[in-house]
C-alpha cells in the first residue's frame, strides 16, 4: 500500500479532490483519441506533475508504472502477433503447427496505439491515486449524490481493509515462527486456517464495530463531518485550458497512427 | 449521604449460548470518585460496562443511572449514550473512519450539533487527547498508542459526564501508559466521573479513589485501594497481587517505620520518607 502512503503526503494533497478528480478523469477521456503522440504527451505530463508538483520521487513513480507494463506487453504481443494469410505482405512470417503467423504493418500500429494508450490510462490513474487519499475521493463521491449506503459500504471496507491485512500478517507470521509453510502440505493446511480465522475474525470484529458504533448514537446512518477544501477557480480554469491544448496537439499532430 | 451516578442492582446477564457473563452483581458507584474495575480476564469487565448505558439488558435485575431506573427505548438510551460514553479496548475496532477527524466527529454529529459546533468540539477533544496535530492523518497509519488517544477523543467530543474505559492500559508501553494516567488526572480535574477496568493492581493502586473486584462474573470485592490490598484474605480470594509499592511499605512497617499515610505512589512515598528521615 505503498501508493497510499503517498497520496497522504503528497504535495498537493491540500488541492481539491473535485479538481484532481476532474483532471484526471478528462485527460483519461482525451486518452482515448486515438494519438500516439498525444498519449506519449499525457504520459510525461502526469509523470512531470507527480515527479515535480506533487513530488513524488522518481524513482517510485518508475516503479510502480513498471508494475501494470508487464501485463500491458503480454496483451499487446497477442495483438501484434496474427494468423496472416500464406501470401499477404507481412513483416515477419513464421509458420507454427501449420499456421502461418505474423506481424503485419497494421497489426503494429494497432499494438503501439494500444500500447501508448494503456499508459496513459495508467498515468492518468497513478496521478489520481498518488495524489489523492481514498478519503478524499469518497468526499467528492458523497457531493456527486452517490447513494449514501453504497458509500458507507465502501468507506467500511477502506478501512477494514487494513485492519484485516494487519492480521492476516500476524497470523502468517505466527504460523510460519511455527514451520506452517514448510512445505506445500503444511502451507496448505496453514493458508486454510488463516483465511477461516480471518473470516470468523471479519464476523466477531464486524459484531463488536456495531456495538462500538451504537455506543456512540449510532441509528443507521453514519454521519460524519469532512475536511473542507478551498475551490480554486484558478485551477480548474488551469486544467481547463491544459485539455483544450492536449486536444489542439492531438489535432495538429493529426492521428500519428495513420 | 454521598450521590451515586451509576448502580446496579442483582444484575444477571446470559450470552446467547446461556454462558453466564454476570452473575448477580450489585455496585454504587460514588459521584466525583475514581473508580477502576479490577478482574482477570473473562471474568464480566467489558460486559459490566456494557450495562452503564444500555447496549446490553440485564436479563434481570436492575442499572440506574442518577438515581434512575434505565429504560431501554430510543429517546432515553440517546440520551444515556450521550451522557455514558464508552472507550473500548480494541481501538481497531471502534475507529471505523478513514481520517481522525471524521471519526471524532461521528458521536457529535450523532448528537444533532451544528456544523461549527461539531468542529469545535472535535478540535477540542484532539487538544485534551494532546493529539490535535493528527487532525487530517488516515486512521490506518497511527501508531497503537495515537489510536487509543484517538479512541478517548471520540467520546471525549460527546462531551460525556460519564468516561467509561475498557482497559485503557492494555498493550500501551509505560511511557503512554503514563501518558494516559496523566490524560485521566486532567479529565477528572476537570470534573468528568472516569471509570476504567484494569487487571493491572499496580495502576489500580495508584490512580482509583475506590475499586471494584471481579470475579467470574461476581463482585469479588469492593472498597479504596488500601483497604482491598491491604486484606491479604481478600486479596487471595479474589486471584489479585498485592501492589510492589505497598508490599515494600509492609516490610518498612515492620521494620518500625511510621507512615502519616500510605502512599499510593513514588513521590508520595519519596515525600513520607523524607518527612521520616527529617524526624
Ligand atoms: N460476545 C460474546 N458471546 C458469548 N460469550 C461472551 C461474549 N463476550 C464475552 N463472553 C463471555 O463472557 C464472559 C465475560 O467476558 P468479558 O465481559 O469480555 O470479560 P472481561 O472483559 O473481564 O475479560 C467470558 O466468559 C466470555 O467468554
Ligand atoms: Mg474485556
Amino acid at each position: 500500500m505503498l501508493i497510499d502512503n503517498y497520496a497522504y503526503s503528497n504535495r498537493l494533497k491540500d488541492v481539491h479532490p473535485a479538481e484532481k478528480l476532474y483532471f484526471a478523469m478528462t485527460t483519461m477521456a482525451m486518452g482515448f483519441i486515438p494519438n500516439i503522440y498525444l498519449n506519449m504527451a499525457i504520459v510525461s505530463m502526469m509523470g512531470a506533475l507527480l515527479v515535480f508538483n506533487a513530488k513524488i520521487p522518481a524513482k517510485v513513480f518508475l516503479k510502480t508504472l513498471l508494475l501494470p507494463l508487464w501485463f500491458v506487453l503480454i496483451g499487446i504481443l497477442t495483438i501484434m502477433i496474427n494468423a496472416v494469410p500464406a501470401g499477404s505482405s507481412a513483416l515477419i512470417k513464421f509458420s507454427l503447427l501449420g499456421i502461418t503467423l505474423g506481424i503485419t504493418q497494421e497489426s503494429i500500429k494497432a499494438s503501439a496505439v494500444l500500447f501508448s494508450r494503456s499508459l496513459a490510462m495508467v498515468c492518468c490513474l497513478y496521478f489520481l491515486a498518488f495524489t489523492t487519499p481514498m478519503v478524499d475521493i469518497f468526499i467528492v463521491l458523497r457531493s456527486m449524490k452517490v447513494p449514501g449506503l453504497f458509500l458507507e459500504l465502501m468507506e467500511l471496507v477502506y478501512r477494514f481493509l487494513f485492519v484485516l491485512m494487519e492480521t492476516s500478517e500476524r497470523i502468517y507470521i505466527s504460523q510460519s515462527s511455527r514451520l506452517g509453510y514448510m512445505n506445500a502440505g503444511t502451507a496448505v493446511r496453514s493458508l486454510g486456517r488463516l483465511i477461516s480465522s480471518l473470516f470468523i475474525k471479519a464476523w466477531k470484529d464486524s459484531e463488536s464495530l456495531y456495538t462500538a458504533l451504537e455506543a456512540r448514537g449510532y441509528e443507521g446512518e453514519v454521519k460524519v463531518l469532512t475536511k473542507k477544501f478551498p475551490i480554486s477557480i484558478k485551477n480548474i480554469f488551469l486544467i481547463t485550458s491544459v485539455e483544450f491544448l492536449l486536444l489542439v496537439f492531438a489535432w495538429l499532430s493529426g492521428g500519428g497512427a495513420r | 449521604m454521598s450521590e451515586y451516578i451509576l448502580e446496579m442492582r442483582d444484575v444477571v446477564f446470559d450470552y446467547p449460548g446461556g454462558i453466564r457473563a454476570l452473575n448477580g452483581i450489585s455496585m454504587a458507584i460514588e459521584k466525583g470518585k475514581k473508580i477502576a474495575v479490577l478482574g482477570p480476564n473473562g471474568s464480566g469487565k467489558s460486559t459490566l460496562f456494557l450495562h452503564f448505558n444500555g447496549i446490553l439488558r440485564p436479563k434481570s435485575g436492575k442499572v440506574f443511572y442518577r438515581g434512575q431506573q434505565i429504560k431501554y427505548h430510543r429517546d432515553y438510551l440517546v440520551n444515556l449514550r450521550k451522557n455514558v460514553g464508552i472507550v473500548f479496548q480494541d481501538p481497531d475496532i471502534q475507529l471505523f473512519a478513514g481520517s481522525v477527524f471524521q471519526e471524532v466527529s461521528f458521536g457529535p454529529m450523532n448528537l444533532g450539533f451544528s456544523i461549527p459546533e461539531v468542529e469545535k468540539r472535535v478540535v477540542e477533544a484532539l487538544k485534551a487527547c494532546g493529539i490535535e496535530e493528527l487532525k487530517h492523518r488516515p486512521t490506518h497509519f497511527l501508531s497503537f498508542g495515537q489510536k487509543k488517544r484517538v479512541s478517548i477523543a471520540d467520546v471525549l467530543a460527546m462531551d460525556p459526564e460519564v468516561l467509561v474505559l475498557d482497559e485503557p492500559a492494555a498493550y500501551l508501553d509505560p511511557k503512554h501508559e503514563q501518558k494516559l494516567v496523566e490524560l485521566l488526572e486532567e479529565l477528572c480535574r476537570k470534573g468528568k466521573q472516569v471509570i476504567l477496568s484494569t487487571h493491572d493492581v499496580e495502576l489500580a493502586y495508584a490512580w482509583a479513589d475506590y475499586v471494584f473486584v471481579l470475579k467470574a462474573g461476581r463482585l469479588a470485592a469492593e472498597g479504596t485501594p488500601q483497604e482491598v490490598f491491604q486484606n491479604e484474605t481478600l486479596v487471595k480470594e479474589a486471584d489479585l497481587r498485592k501492589p510492589q509499592l505497598l508490599e515494600i511499605c509492609d516490610i518498612l512497617k515492620q521494620k518500625g517505620f511510621v507512615f502519616n499515610k500510605m502512599p499510593r505512589n513514588i513521590p508520595e512515598f519519596r515525600e513520607e520518607l523524607l518527612i521520616y528521615v527529617e524526624s
